[in-house]
């Protein structure tokens, strides 16, 4: 299964680009996102930076059960900033990677090894990339999207793309939980 | 000459050992640093290297290389070098392992002649030394800045104005002022001190970690924990890392979410309960750790025994972790009956040996290391929970390496459970036992007190946090409530604890200023009437309903029949 | 307490706060006494799942359960 967000539009724009990053100053926001896009491309490799925290290996499979998946989820920890490399050099193929700058040091080895075999990434960042921008792989990255709440949902706004100029896409809360008929028959069946 | 080593002063081509009594002597030494490098005689240009040496050794993983030691006349150049090269087998430092080659460990008593020292006494007997602590105080407790002062010396207490104070230590802690009127070989300030053991445990530490005392004292117990674990790697010709980058083994979520965990705590019922046993395995996670030899390097080494969680053990070489760890459990044992207070800072070493096993910047332990330890942990303590069931007893509460137990023959549950399981145990009757619960009615685990036979044990009741007035309150709580043999007596007491509440109300309005502070951080807090402020800044009145209201609420969490 | 994942009991307690307060929205008296007697037991039902592999939802559903098994409701609601 592919790297997916599991929204058809947003994966038509980023299509094209092996390095993706999501950010987001709402940690609770990112997160929930991530867990669904886990949810949905798997099977699927996930790298998980720092000392704690994380993943919610529940909330993945309600997500899960939600959509209907049931691929393999495999993960990889990398607690300190020595390990982040060294993880990434050994994960081939596509793979979510949360947090891998949060270290904000060897970014120049961690962004070679994420590109190292050419194969798709997803990166979520929790981090303003707008501030940080210049400093930590962005120019490898093919698209850069920012993820924020608005009231009754949450936009994406695609705020670095190498084939489109900055856009904003609104969703509803509910849509991060799917369509909740079909979310409760499965939960019950 | 003979004496204790107490401190080494490194000079230019020798060093001045500090033996207790004040007498010094100086010995001529060079400094060792270990280099790797393909290129031994660069290093060598450095005026102040004086000869090298290549050594061989391996790497933790097994791979064999070769080291380059090189002999320093002064440790400066240490500083200098390190900038420059990849420097290896810096704990333990360079001031113990000279000492080592030298002969005289901290702590030992020693005999020097002719620039020759040897061990006469290898066992650290105290009554040799002369040890200090002095803390200055102010009027709201400890303080850098406080004019009276409070000393502990060899025992024996001394209180005074710190302008009367003179004395006279080998080693010595101190505060403030208070550092400048003392004379010691080793003065260790308390305000730089971030290791949390008295003098007495800092020297333990020392004498267990061959390291000057001087050296511990502003690292945390890490620096203490991983130096005993050092020697051992430092004996085998095994590289002692600067850091170790790891790739952990990859998990699926089911795997991630049965390793992911810590031990394995119960809800514990609620109220009062009589004639119950505490049952506590001895040393659980060290004892875990010697058993199945787990250490970084022994974790799927090879497959002698595959467990339930995807990770391997192996016996063919016993592991650097667990050994380092044996001597220290065995002298545990044998201080407790010596000194209890050096035997209670060799317990804080095992302590955060488990934890260090997981810690990301660990020289010697790995994530899957530290989930194997728990997971035998849990398992140990399940087996345990199942020949309760099975011997029809009532389990009251079990929490990560100890459990609460009702009912007959409690000693053959505890000898069935050391067969089964193979660990020690303690059993500790109490004749009553409370379990209280949170303020929103959940079972509370961290909390609950008994009557053993040494008085009423309190766990999770009396917090550092807490007002001086209410720690007071709490102990003469703990006092009133030991006179109480049953749960039943222990509720006719509610008079008497109302009585003693009513004194302590009344306190709060004509206490002493010292019964309002809060320590928070360490800093001293006094409640007053728009709020917390600093009391450093002095006395300026505090709020009575806080303080009314605070007593109220503890005596509603211990004493819940009221 | 796990370093990856969030605690156990947090999750619990998560849950039957969400049941809680969905359960308050509804306003149906019987539920809402069903769902307060749940929570004082749900940490019962974790003691004895501690081997088990059981999700928070599970466990918060099987609480409810047990006190809608015994009829506990003091309302006019159905008693068994």
């Amino acid at each position: 299964m592919a790297l997916t967000t599991g929204f058809p539009l947003l994966d038509s724009l980023i299509s094209e680009d092996k390095i993706v990053e999501f950010y987001s100053l709402d940690r609770e926001l990112l997160t929930l996102f991530y867990h669904r896009v886990i949810a949905v491309s798997s099977p699927v490799q996930v790298v998980l930076v720092g000392e704690r925290g994380g993943l919610d290996p529940n909330m993945v499979e309600r997500f899960q059960r939600i959509y209907g998946v049931t691929g393999e989820i495999r993960v990889r920890r990398a607690f300190k900033v020595e390990d982040v490399s060294q993880v990434l050099k050994v994960v081939r193929g596509e793979a979510v990677i949360v947090d891998p700058y949060q270290h904000r040091k060897c970014y120049s080895n961690i962004v070679k090894y994420l590109r190292l075999d050419g194969s798709r990434k997803y990166i979520f960042s929790f981090m303003d990339r707008e501030r940080e921008g210049s400093l930590f792989g962005a120019h490898s990255a093919g698209s850069i999207l920012k993820l924020s709440r608005t009231k009754g949902g949450f936009k994406v706004e695609i705020i670095k793309s190498v084939t489109l100029g900055r856009l904003e896409i609104p969703f509803a809360t509910w849509e991060i939980f799917g369509r909740s008929e079909s979310g409760l028959i499965r939960w019950i069946i | 000459m003979e004496g204790y080593v107490v401190d080494i002063l490194p000079g230019a081509g020798s060093a001045t050992l500090i033996l207790n009594g004040f007498k010094t002597v100086e010995v001529k030494t060079t400094f060792p640093i270990y280099i790797e490098t393909r290129d031994p005689d660069r290093v060598a240009q450095h005026p102040d290297v004086v000869y090298y040496e290549g050594e061989q050794w391996r790497y933790l993983d097994g791979r064999e290389v070769t080291l380059h030691r090189f002999e320093l006349r002064d440790l400066r150049a240490y500083y200098h070098l390190s900038k420059r090269y990849r420097v290896l087998n810096e704990l333990p430092t360079v001031l113990s392992q000279t000492l080592f080659r030298l002969g005289a460990l901290p702590f030992r008593k020693v005999s020097i002649r002719r620039g020759e020292v040897e061990i006469v006494k290898d066992e650290l007997d105290l009554s040799e030394l002369s040890i200090a602590s002095v803390v200055t105080e102010d009027w709201f407790g400890p303080s850098p800045t406080g004019h009276k002062f409070r000393a502990n010396l060899n025992g024996r207490e001394m209180t005074g104005d710190l302008d009367d104070l003179s004395l006279r230590a080998d080693v010595a802690e101190c505060m403030g002022r208070a550092c400048h009127k003392i004379r010691a070989s080793v003065k260790l300030n308390m305000e730089e001190k971030r290791a949390p053991v008295s003098v007495k445990g800092l020297i333990e530490w020392s004498y267990v970690s061959r390291t000057p005392v001087r050296e511990l004292m502003r690292a945390t117990i890490g620096k203490a924990l991983t130096t005993n674990e050092a020697w051992v790697a430092f004996k085998r010709r095994v590289i002692i890392p600067d850091v170790v980058p790891r790739v952990e083994k990859e998990r699926n979520l089911e795997q991630l979410r049965s390793v992911d965990k810590g031990g394995l705590v119960l809800f514990p019922k609620l109220g009062c309960f009589n004639d119950v046993v505490q049952v506590d395995f001895s040393s659980l996670y060290p004892s875990i750790i010697i058993k199945y030899n787990i250490s970084a390097e022994t974790v799927d080494a090879c497959h002698d025994v595959v467990t339930e969680i995807g990770h391997d053990l192996c016996y063919k070489e016993k592991g650097i972790v667990p050994e380092a760890l044996e001597w220290l459990v065995n002298r545990k044992e044998y201080l407790k009956s010596v000194d209890p207070e050096r035997a209670e800072a060799v317990k804080w070493i095992l302590v955060a040996s488990f934890g260090y096993l997981g810690y990301r910047n660990s020289k010697f332990g790995k994530i899957e290391a530290y989930e194997l330890v728990t997971h035998f942990a849990r398992k140990t303590l399940r087996n345990a929970l199942e020949i309760a069931s099975e011997r029809g007893l009532e389990v009251i509460h079990g929490i990560v390496d100890s459990l609460m137990v009702k009912g007959r023959d409690v000693d053959d549950f505890v000898r069935e459970v050391q067969e089964r399981t193979g660990f020690k145990l303690k059993a500790e009757p109490m004749s009553w036992v409370v379990l209280t619960s949170r303020r929103d009615g959940n079972p509370y685990p961290m909390r609950y007190f008994g009557r053993t036979s040494d008085g009423v044990k309190m766990k999770g009741v009396i917090r550092d946090n807490m007002p001086n007035l209410v720690k007071d309150f709490l102990e003469d709580l703990r006092k009133l409530m030991s006179s109480a043999s049953d749960c039943e007596e222990l509720m006719t007491l509610r008079a008497e604890v109302m009585r003693l509440l009513r004194g302590y109300l009344e306190r709060v309005v004509s206490g002493e200023p010292r019964d309002y502070v809060v320590w928070v951080k360490g800093i001293p807090y006094v409640r007053g009437v728009r709020g917390f402020y600093d009391a450093r800044n002095g006395f300026l009145g505090r709020d009575l309903e806080y303080y009314r209201q605070y007593l109220s609420r503890t005596v509603r969490v211990v004493y819940p029949w009221l | 307490m796990g370093r990856t994942q969030p605690s156990f009991t947090a999750s619990v307690d998560s849950e039957m706060e969400k049941l809680s307060r969905i359960a308050n929205r509804v306003g149906l008296p019987c539920l809402r006494q069903a769902v307060t007697e749940a929570s004082k037991r749900v940490r019962y039902f974790q003691n004895a799942s501690y081997d088990e592999m059981m999700s928070p939802q599970e466990l918060v559903m099987l609480a409810l359960i047990s006190a809608v098994a015994e009829g506990f409701c003091s309302d006019g609601g159905v008693r068994s």
